[in-house]
């Protein structure tokens, strides 16, 4: 699904999102209700500017108050893989970034993720991995860590990792491994409204805790998160 | 004692309401060999240990203000630096993020052209670049003791 045809069917009364150096940030008006917009195009990596900019406009939602939802619609690379980006301090810029939209969210602009390329890393982690749902579009090609890189991390061999990434969805990349370990809510239908489908899914947020643990231990992706999550959880407030 | 600190994968370091680093904690998104596999030895020599080190190590983190403390490569010296950040937490809220956006603003801005550690350095008031990797844990404190840039709360 192109950009194009992708926001025609998400803001049928129009919007107003610009593409500018690989990034997106705008509004559209979706079921009477205004949506802002930031993401990433056309496979850009995420590098320092690029985070410091969609970072700036999440803080200049949240300045500006009400609750207007933030989608963010993301067809990426991974983080920019560079020397300048990581003197600079990328971590920093791509944490910033992932705790501006967290924050967004708690004070009452829910956050959605829309994959609808590929993302990688990096990238995801602190784009639409850091927010309240993240759904996709068919064809979505998302990667925690694509698998020549963890063969060189890991020192394991690529066909081990390979056969380990049939039988094992936690950190196998695509979208159907993490769908089933609930990081994917779920799969929209490109034939159907967009704008209904977005509508659907924010009506659906009343409840504000993270359910992807609990997703992926239903879906048998991720068994053990969900339980070791309580856990933490128990002992942390027996603490107290 | 030989410890080390590393958190050199994705993003938990900089999610951290404070980070303590030694000399030998390194911390980045794309490890050296990722960068050099993607992108070329041109762009990475993952064996260069000096590049890797000044790029991404704990030195670097703390000169540039990535890192709020920097610990002796002991136990009781990270314990002591734990207990010590544990009663000065920055809270996430809006003024926060806020504050930490500008800093990073103006690290772009004021050391985005650098293309090397040891320019940073200098352009952040270190008059002798070339020394860090030699000084000791009590020379390298003191010296960060006199620059503005390592010390803030915002993150």
């Amino acid at each position: 699904m192109t950009l194009d045809n992708m926001f025609a069917s998400l803001f049928p009364e129009g919007h107003a999102v610009a593409k500018e150096g690989g990034l997106l940030v705008g509004q559209g008006r979706s079921a009477g209700r205004n949506i802002e917009v930031i993401g990433v195009a056309d496979r850009t990596a995420l590098g320092v500017h690029e985070a410091i900019r969609l970072s700036r406009r999440v803080l200049e939602v949240i300045e500006r108050g009400g609750n207007d939802p933030i989608l963010v619609v993301i067809d990426s690379d991974s983080q920019r893989m560079s020397k300048r980006d990581e003197l600079l301090g990328l971590n920093e810029f791509l944490a910033h970034l992932a705790k501006c939209l967290i924050l967004a969210d708690t004070l009452g602009h829910p956050t959605i993720g829309l994959l609808y390329g590929y993302t990688a890393a990096g990238a995801f982690i602190a784009t639409a991995l850091a927010i309240r749902a993240l759904v996709a579009l068919p064809g979505a090609e998302p990667a925690v860590m694509d698998l020549p890189s963890m063969s060189r991390v890991t020192k394991l061999p690529l066909d081990v990792l390979q056969a380990k990434s049939k039988s094992t969805p936690v950190f196998a990349p695509g979208l159907a491994n993490l769908t089933q370990t609930g990081a994917v809510a779920r799969t929209l239908d490109p034939d159907v409204s967009l704008a209904e489908q977005l509508s659907g899914l924010l009506a659906g947020l009343s409840d504000a805790r993270d359910t992807r643990d609990r997703l992926g231990k239903e879906r048998m992706g991720r068994p053990k998160a969900a339980e070791i999550a309580e856990r933490v959880y128990a002992l942390a407030r027996a603490s107290l | 004692m030989r410890l080390t600190l590393i958190i050199c994968r994705l993003l938990i370091a900089g999610c951290c309401s404070a980070l303590a680093v030694s000399e030998q904690g390194r911390i980045s998104v794309s490890g050296p060999e990722v960068i050099e596999t993607n992108r070329g030895v041109e762009e990475f020599d993952s064996r260069d240990r000096a590049l890797v080190w000044r790029t991404m190590g704990g030195k670097h983190r703390r000169l540039i203000g990535g890192a709020d403390r920097f610990v002796d490569d002991t136990v009781g010296s990270f314990r002591e630096a734990a207990m010590a950040m544990l009663g000065h937490v920055p809270a996430m809220r809006q003024q926060t993020l806020r504050a930490e956006q500008q800093r990073l603003e103006q690290r772009l801005e004021r050391l985005g052209t650098s293309a090397d550690a040891r320019d940073v350095w200098r352009e952040l008031g270190v008059a002798e670049p070339a020394s860090i990797p030699d000084l000791d844990y009590e020379e390298f404190v003191a010296l960060v003791a006199t620059l503005k840039e390592p010390h803030h709360d915002a993150r």
